[in-house]
């Protein structure tokens, strides 16, 4: 049945299939853009394991090579040269622009024909000035090379060097060497001069950088793989890879990102600079290579040496470990003494009867200079010294108090002197000659300042008794202005109460009529 | 039609959660405004079965017997928002007419103005037998015997009340002529109304919202 119904201020919001159809472009949108950033990742992954895989296969064909090689010598009584060897390879290596892949091969072969390491470098760079000469293969020149040494020159004479058939009959090596380095000498190097020697050499840089990053790859995996070794990581390999990769990635899209930003190449060069995050991580990696690598094969003996040392070691930090427990528990158990000590102290200071009786007596006195002696009595009995630094300091400020007061008393008292003193000189002044009109004009003066100055020598006995200072006005209601440093508040109401007290009594009321 | 008001949904939730009282006093409001029409639309549906068989009940069949009373109880108002129908709309309130002989009551002939279309018969000659079958089954076919039945039916309907069309087509709107706001009960209601209750109902709503952004201090 059709609704039967009138819709009132309706309003479109759009119904459940518009918002499922929005979520659902969402979600895809979503989706795809994650299903992107996933693929990236992979061919990144992808490029890393393959390349990781190239080096690890780089590194472990070198590696094979120079124990071969390494073998080499050692069967022919030259082990002692290995190092010479690997250096002189390399070094030729860098600079004809010829593998060490190539080098090694053919080095043996001349050592293993010759069984003298000075000749087989020599027949090495000659092979090389020879191939680089006729174009041939490296190790079919040494072949060559190791078989004439060994009485077979027709190799040689195929590999159209255009040696002379006479001298090749005679097998004299020395000639034949001395012929073909006439001939060819310089070639190896003049091929590396140009640009297809740079490439060369290029190429050479680039697999020895392979060889050197599938070592570091091959070492990482080792100490990824623990015990099992790398057969037991090939999973763990391209796991690691894979991550490398991500991480890689996600390094470079940081950068890329950060350099879009303004003001964000601080943050980029702080990654990518010289001595950026980047190269300090390469530098930490070189270090713990370097502390790591440091290893040398150790016989059984010396393992068996060096496991009596670290035990030995062990023993002994056992026992200093020990000993600081001991040590330990002695200053714990002397604190606990010391805390005791302390609180008996304490209990005996409750009992002590001379003491009970100090501060009884401090808790009655009320004086301040009796109450301070008393305080001087504790501190003594208690040797407290903090509570005598305390008294010492209260004792010096009353002292510095009194001087001061002391001195204002004097200030004032030699102000009234000299204010006496004129007063006596003006008197004097106005005695004298009372018969004339001036005198009779003096009398009426002195009198008048008779009348206005008060008493002064009476101020001044008062003064030096209470140590309060008056001042006095000219006019004819003196103010007096009483400076009652010494006086507290309760006695000048006290004193103001019994004025008032006593006007009442008189009967000069203070108040109106009708006041109450 | 119903007129379009937008952030009425917006508006209603606010109203619940920050200023209930607010949402309360508009329902009412609007229940105020709503009551009149269905009070007169329930005055358009008449006091006994305008065909006196209907009103009785019927042996066999599920066509619903009619009943004044549930006709009239069955018309009402709404106040709260509808589920958004198939368009992705929905109405902050609605009159309806919910009992079905009251719908009958109310849609009856406004499709087909004389009854539905008599469905065909084919006579069928089977020896010993003379059997009559109609040759469709759905419903947009008249099955009674009488072909005349539907037909008499509005025109009994029809004699109650005539179908009153709420919708006002304005000139130049877009897309096609609606015809199910007509009707016998509350689309009559709503078309006499000419519009002044839908027109209060926008202006309750537009005032509770102005209250609403003055209690929460937007303007």
């Amino acid at each position: 049945m059709a609704d039967v119904k009138i819709d009132i201020a309706a309003e479109f919001t759009g119904n459940k299939a518009f918002k499922q159809a929005e979520t659902a472009s969402q979600k895809m949108e979503k989706q795809v853009a994650k299903l992107g950033k996933q693929l990236l990742g992979v061919f990144a992954a992808g490029k890393l394991i393959s390349f990781g895989k190239q080096a690890a296969k780089a590194f472990a064909a070198d590696e094979k090579a120079a124990r071969s090689l390494s073998l080499a010598l050692a069967n022919t009584g030259n082990a002692f040269a290995a190092i010479e060897v690997e250096k002189f390879i390399g070094d030729l290596q860098r600079a004809t622009g010829v593998l060490d892949d190539q080098l090694r091969p053919a080095f043996r072969t001349l050592l293993t024909a010759t069984g003298n390491v000075k000749k087989s470098q020599d027949g090495l760079a000659l092979a090389l000035d020879i191939a680089a000469g006729t174009g041939k293969d490296l190790g079919a020149v040494s072949m060559a090379l190791a078989k004439a040494y060994g009485g077979q020159t027709t190799a040689l004479s195929r590999l159209g060097a255009g040696l002379d058939k006479a001298t090749l009959k005679t097998g004299d090596m020395d000639a034949i060497v001395g012929q073909l380095t006439e001939k060819f000498r310089g070639q190896a190097l003049a091929a590396a001069e140009g640009y297809a020697g740079s490439m060369a050499k290029l190429a050479v840089a680039s697999e020895n950088a392979k060889e050197i990053i599938g070592k570091d790859l091959l070492d990482a995996m080792q100490m990824i793989a623990g015990k099992d070794g790398i057969g037991g990581a090939t999973t763990a390999m391209e796991g690691f890879a894979t991550q490398v990769g991500n991480a890689i990635y996600g390094v470079g899209v940081l950068i890329a990102k950060l350099k879009e930003i303004p003001g964000a190449g601080v943050v980029s060069d702080f990654l990518t600079a010289p001595t950026g995050a980047l190269a300090l991580l390469s530098m930490f990696g070189r270090n713990r290579k370097i502390s790591s690598a440091g290893t040398p094969a150790q016989s059984p003996g010396q393992r068996k040496a060096i496991d009596k040392a670290n035990a030995d070691a062990l023993r002994l930090q056992r026992e200093q470990n020990s000993l600081k427990k001991i040590d330990n528990d002695n200053t714990t158990r002397k604190l606990v003494l010391t805390a005791d000590e302390l609180a008996l102290k304490e209990l005996e200071k409750k009992f002590d009867v001379e003491r009970v009786g100090l501060y009884a007596a401090l808790n009655q006195s009320t004086e301040g200079e009796t109450k301070m002696r008393l305080l001087s009595l504790i501190a003594i009995h208690d040797q407290n010294t903090a509570m005598a630094g305390m008294i010492k300091k209260a004792n010096e400020a009353e002292d510095a108090f009194k001087q001061l007061i002391e001195a204002i008393r004097a200030s004032i008292r030699a102000t009234l002197d000299r204010i006496a003193a004129e007063l006596t000189q003006l008197q004097k002044l106005t005695t004298t000659g009372a018969n004339t009109p001036i005198e009779q004009q003096r009398a009426v003066i002195r009198e008048k300042l008779n009348l206005a100055m008060p008493d002064i020598s009476a101020l001044q006995n008062n003064l030096r008794l209470n140590g309060v200072g008056i001042n006095t006005a000219s006019s004819g209601s003196p103010t007096y202005i009483i400076n009652a440093s010494g006086i507290g508040d309760q006695q000048i109401a006290s004193v103001v109460q019994g004025a008032i007290q006593d006007l009442n009594r008189y009967g000069n009321s203070t108040t109106y009529a009708g006041a109450i | 039609m119903p007129t379009e008001v937008k952030g009425g949904i917006e508006l209603r939730k606010a109203l619940r959660k920050f200023t209930p009282d607010l949402a309360k006093e508009t329902q009412k409001e609007m229940a105020g405004l709503l009551k009149p029409i269905t009070a007169k639309a329930r005055g358009f549906i008449p006091g006994v079965a305008p065909l006196s068989s209907w009103g009785k009940p019927a042996s066999t069949g599920k066509f619903p017997r009619y009943s004044a009373g549930e006709a009239k109880r069955g018309i009402g108002y709404k106040t709260t928002p509808s589920r958004p129908n198939r368009k992705g709309f929905r109405s902050l309130a609605q009159i309806n007419n919910k009992s079905a002989a009251g719908a009958i009551y109310e849609t009856a002939g406004r499709l087909n103005p004389n009854g539905r279309e008599q469905a065909k018969r084919r006579e069928v000659n089977i020896p010993g037998m003379n059997s009559v079958y109609s040759t469709s089954t759905g419903k947009n076919y008249g099955k009674s015997n009488n072909p005349e039945a539907g037909s008499l039916f509005i025109q009994a309907l029809n004699a109650q009340g005539e179908i009153k069309n709420a919708y006002k087509r304005t000139e130049g709107e877009a897309g096609r002529a609606s015809r199910k706001m007509k009707g016998r009960a509350i689309y009559r209601a709503w078309a006499e109304d000419q519009g002044k209750t839908n027109a209060a109902i926008i202006k309750a709503i537009e005032k509770s919202r102005d209250k609403f952004n003055k209690a929460v201090g937007y303007n």
